[in-house]
């Protein structure tokens, strides 16, 4: 709980000096820990390029195919270049794949971001794409780490989560230190009738 | 944590109270760009949406002002304006999360309109920050104001502005939901208001005024709280000693003038960039940004703030007439990124020392108990007459479309045997009696060339009722989309899903029906300048100068025609050697290297390439001709891959089924054995598509380095093909006999007509003794080549009459359009600067805000 109190004067004509102390711990401790909660899912989406970079292999591959999915629809499969026309219906999505070196043979991974009305720009057959991958990962799931959409969702996630942080971390260290409220100027009559007009 | 009142702060204070304010701006971006392409789900004209986003602002236009006022008079326990920003951005983040669930315009513009009106509420978050930093650390207090803006421009333009189409389907939801980039800017920026909401509440502490307004001090007798308003508000808001506070608004809101929500459409629609490259455009002027910020904020505070302002204003009308007459000399009067970039940094430069003086000069003229008035009156002036700006330009924009540019209707882009310019194609069309008056024709070259003649040319025909059709088509699309979710409800009645079902039923029959006329109208157009152009049209098929076919059809040797030079430079520096003025440091690009690179096609043999474990096609394009129009490809083509798609097409199979099959085929086999041609073979193949289910069968061996393997793995993996209903796998590694039951589609009967008329004509014309076969496949490479000759990064167009034809819509112009309008108003912006000055050194205004603090 803030409160406003003054503090005893040093002699007795001197005015007494205010101080605000900031309360509130436990909702800001919940509000640290909620922050804490975002910046880790953020966290959780940064790993897994990162995790590949660190630990996987990271190699140049061909976009060999763009799968077209629309619900409800046979998937259409593009294994040579073209251009796409602007999709205006938002069901369809595309997906796009690369072909990866694995124990001598050629197995296709799919890159970790599917996209809406166009695939991504640099991602058409035959553009080479530098990824990171587990070459016996289950999923076949590589990541483009060069590109800023394979960052995309744990940069906003870690930066709404590290924004909150830094606003929570603050509160929770500055709670209950006290600061001094400066005293008001002396105000004329003059300005006083002014104020009140 | 902060308080207000006091008379000096610590600098962390300064960067802090800052920050609610700018993470309510910066959830306030998802109401930018992210909703303009929400709303661009539902509809496309420029006038129509601003139109539609400026009503909120209009209706509104009190409701900010009253909160700014009311701040200024009422106080409770909690305090006085930091009651109004929870107030207000609680709700805010309820309905950035409601937003992207919006099933049509109307809904999404309604929950825009209770954003903008509860965010009125939240009016004084500025009147708050100016309480917590005293008048003298406010231009400090401005350039960490600046910096954090900057730091979240990097943030918001280098990464999130072109997440708005991802889909992102790992992470740790995988196995629950894929997150789509539109949802997670939302969702992120709601999750921004509600720590904004949190922070004031308990990080802020508002120490009371001793000599604050109150209501009853001004209310008469039986009086409520909105006549009180109504009566003070006016009078205070147009109090005399306030004059100075409008007309530097109206100068900032006159220098400020800009497409604003409109702006991406520029990059996107006009330019043909895509919003990661509009982003990471944006982006990299911030590091500059930011230091030029806390620069400028020192500058405000050291030095006369009305001389600083006026010099930016003046660089930056210097650096928008520069920038129009730069871009007016670019081929298709289109930048490139670098470029872009270096004019934006020097422009903004000067924008940023404007804007970040502009803020504490106001103030210099505003007592502090005037503060939440003074706020008040600068909402009125953004409901109005900034708002006002707003609407105009979407109209203007409309206007000058429809005065200068294409209307909707019918585009051919059409190739000539010659060289040709506008007059002499104007003069061919008028002799075969073509109607003039609603023709718009322009030459076509590749990006980066220029000129007013070209072989290849674009003529638009603008139809008075196509506008309205491309309209309806657009929200036929929307009402299907929704109709389609409504119908994936589980808790949708049997009669309630058949209703369902009849409209999607009648929306698909008119969006049938409309395609139909626009396609009718587009090929009665295109059949009108076939006719009057006849003779002055490249050959039908003419673009196929030669061709062979060897050994059975695995090596193939196609010579085509194109408008543009095989041998042009296209170079593409990279942004580093671009904005470092550096030379180009790795290998220079030809449209022949990039076709080289591109046109790797699955059916092209493959062979390693010495010394690493790549594979790369066996492939060879050389050009022809002087200039070098011409290209002779030589395709060294797999055998396996040829004798499966000769049995396809030998059984019936179009030549671009049997590609696409066998290339379904092919990359399995390739990835059990390595892509080297040689590691497999294909033999005895042979297709029944006359039968039901239609068949192939055929022996595959493997040679070399493949890894034993059973007959179930190559079973479950030819089974998973999308056009195999079954498989059967007989036999042991590394011979084995393989039986396909292929999908209905490609039966003989399903799958007979031929997609190319004149290239099959052409073909049996230059190849008369070649097995029909091999015809196809050429055929189907030809068209192959075509396609991929004219996509990014080569460009370059065919030789053949009618390259395209097909209806389009209105064509709008961003950029030219404004930058005239914008030094028109940069003019009046410094001749009201002006008018400032004189009215201050007659003394009819002073700086009051400045003068107050000086005396405590």
């Amino acid at each position: 709980m803030s409160t406003e109190a003054p503090t005893p004067a040093t002699h007795a004509d001197a005015e007494p000096v205010r101080v605000h102390v900031p309360g509130n711990l436990i909702p800001k401790l919940v509000y640290l820990g909620l922050s804490s909660l975002v910046a880790l899912i953020g966290f959780a989406y940064l790993w897994e390029p990162l995790a590949r970079m660190i630990h996987g292999e990271i190699n140049e591959a061909r976009v060999s195919e763009i799968r077209v999915i629309e619900p409800g629809k046979p998937d259409v499969v593009y294994q040579y270049r073209r251009d796409y026309p602007e999709e205006r219906n938002l069901e369809i999505s595309f997906q796009h794949y690369v072909s990866i070196e694995v124990d001598g043979h050629t197995e296709p991974f799919r890159l970790s971001v599917d996209s809406r009305k166009a695939p991504i720009r640099f991602c058409n057959v035959n553009d080479r794409v530098k990824v990171a991958y587990y070459p016996r990962d289950p999923k076949r799931v590589a990541f483009a780490i060069e590109h800023a959409r394979t960052w995309g969702a744990a940069g906003v996630i870690c930066g709404i989560g590290l924004a909150m942080l830094a606003t929570s971390i603050p509160l929770v260290l500055t709670a209950r230190k006290p600061i001094v409220i400066d005293p008001e100027a002396p105000i004329s009559s003059a300005s006083a009738s002014r104020e009140h007009r | 944590m902060l308080i207000t009142r006091k008379t000096k702060v610590p600098l962390h204070w300064v960067f802090y109270a800052q920050m609610p304010f700018v993470m309510s701006i910066t959830a306030g971006f998802a109401l930018g760009t992210p909703f303009l392409f929400m709303m661009k789900k539902f509809i496309d004209n420029p006038a129509a949406i601003t139109f539609l986003l400026s009503i909120e602002v209009f209706v509104t236009t009190l409701g900010g002002p009253f909160a700014n006022w009311l701040s200024d008079r009422v106080w409770t326990r909690f305090g006085r304006r930091k009651v109004f920003i929870v107030l207000a951005t609680v709700p805010q983040a309820l309905i950035l999360i409601a937003m992207p669930f919006s099933p049509d315009l109307w809904t999404l513009v309604i929950l825009r309109w209770c954003y903008g009106i509860v965010g009125d509420i939240g009016s004084p978050n500025q009147a708050l920050t100016m309480e917590i930093v005293p008048a003298k650390q406010r231009g400090m207090g401005s350039g960490f104001f600046k910096f954090q803006q900057q730091l979240v421009n990097l943030f918001v333009f280098g990464l999130i502005i072109g997440r708005f189409d991802d889909i992102y389907f790992t992470g740790p939801f995988e196995n629950l939901f894929a997150v789509s980039g539109e949802k997670l800017i939302f969702f992120a920026c709601s999750a921004l208001f509600l720590s904004v909401a949190f922070f004031t509440w308990f990080g802020i502490a508002e120490v009371e005024p001793p000599h604050r307004k109150r209501v009853r001090d001004e209310q008469r007798p039986s009086e409520n709280l909105v006549k009180v308003f109504l009566r003070g508000f006016f009078k205070d808001i147009f109090h005399k000693s306030l004059l100075p506070l409008y007309l530097l608004l109206f100068a900032g809101t006159f220098a400020n003038v800009g497409l604003g929500l409109l702006e991406p459409l520029l990059y996107t629609e006009q330019w043909g960039y895509s919003l990661q490259e509009m982003g990471t455009n944006i982006a990299i002027g911030v590091p500059i940004a930011i230091v030029i910020s806390l620069f400028a904020g020192w500058i405000a505070d050291k030095y006369s703030k009305m001389l600083a302002y006026t010099g930016a204003v003046v660089m930056v009308m210097l650096c928008r007439i520069g920038w129009t007459i730069f871009v007016y000399n670019q081929p298709g009067f289109r930048p490139e990124l670098h470029e872009i970039i270096l004019f934006g940094m020097l422009q903004s430069t000067f924008g940023m020392i404007a804007g970040a003086v502009s803020f504490p000069l106001i103030l210099e003229y505003v007592e502090r108990n005037r503060l939440g008035t003074a706020g008040a009156g600068m909402g009125v002036f953004g409901s109005t007459i900034r708002n006002g700006f707003t609407v105009f330009v979407g109209v203007y924009i409309l206007m000058w479309s429809i005065w200068f540019l294409p209307q909707a209707g019918d585009r051919v882009d059409v190739v000539f045997r010659q060289e040709q310019i506008e007059p002499r194609i104007r003069e061919q069309l008028s002799n075969a009696d073509v109607p003039m008056d609603n023709l718009h024709l322009e030459p076509v070259h590749r990006p980066g060339v220029d000129g007013d003649s070209s072989r290849h040319w674009r003529i638009r025909r603008s139809i008075e009722d196509a506008g309205d059709l491309h309209k309806r088509l657009k929200e036929i699309s929307t009402d299907l989309s929704k109709a389609r979710l409504k119908l994936q409800r589980p808790t949708l009645s049997p009669d309630n899903k058949a209703e369902v079902e009849a409209d999607i039923a009648s929306m698909e029959k008119e969006q049938t029906s409309i395609r139909a006329r626009l396609d009718a109208s587009a090929a009665e157009f295109e059949t009108v300048l076939r006719d009057a152009l006849a003779d002055n049209l490249a050959p039908a098929g003419g673009e196929i100068l030669s061709a062979q076919s060897n050994h059975g059809g695995t090596e193939l040797v196609l010579e085509m025609e194109f408008v543009d030079r095989i041998d042009a430079d296209i170079t593409k520096r990279t942004l580093f050697e671009a904005l470092t003025f550096q030379p180009v440091v790795k290998g220079r690009q030809t449209v022949v290297s990039e076709l080289t690179r591109v046109l790797e096609t699955v059916d092209l043999a493959r062979t390693a390439v010495p010394g690493s474990d790549d594979h790369r096609a066996r492939l060879q394009i050389v050009p022809v001709g002087e200039p070098a129009n011409a290209a002779r490809f030589v395709l060294f083509r797999d055998p396996d891959f040829v004798r499966i798609e000769s049995a396809l097409i030998a059984a019936g199979l179009s030549g671009s089924d049997a590609y696409d099959f066998a290339s379904s085929l092919i990359l399995p086999i390739r990835g059990f054995s390595s892509p080297d041609s040689s590691s497999y073979d294909i033999s005895a193949a042979s297709a029944a598509l006359d039968d039901a289910p239609p068949r192939l069968g055929f022996t595959l061996a493997f040679t070399g380095g493949a890894r034993p393997l059973p007959a179930d793995a190559l079973q479950t993996r030819f089974r998973s093909l999308g056009d195999v209903v079954s498989a059967r796998v007989t036999g042991r590694f590394p011979v084995f006999q393989v039986e396909l039951d292929l999908v209905p589609r490609l039966a003989r009967a399903a799958a007979r007509t031929s997609a190319n008329p004149v290239l099959d004509a052409r073909f049996a014309e230059l190849l008369p003794t070649a097995p029909k076969v091999e015809r196809d496949a050429l055929v189907n490479i030809a068209r192959r080549v075509t396609e991929i000759a004219a996509s990014r990064p080569v460009f370059i167009t065919a030789a053949r009459p009618v390259v395209s034809s097909g209806a389009v819509d209105r064509q709008y112009d961003y950029f030219f359009s404004m930058q005239y309008f914008m030094i028109a108003t940069d003019v009046i912006a410094l001749l009201i600067i002006a008018f400032i000055i004189r009215l201050e050194k007659r003394g009819v205004i002073t700086r009051a805000g400045a003068l107050e603090d000086a005396n405590r």
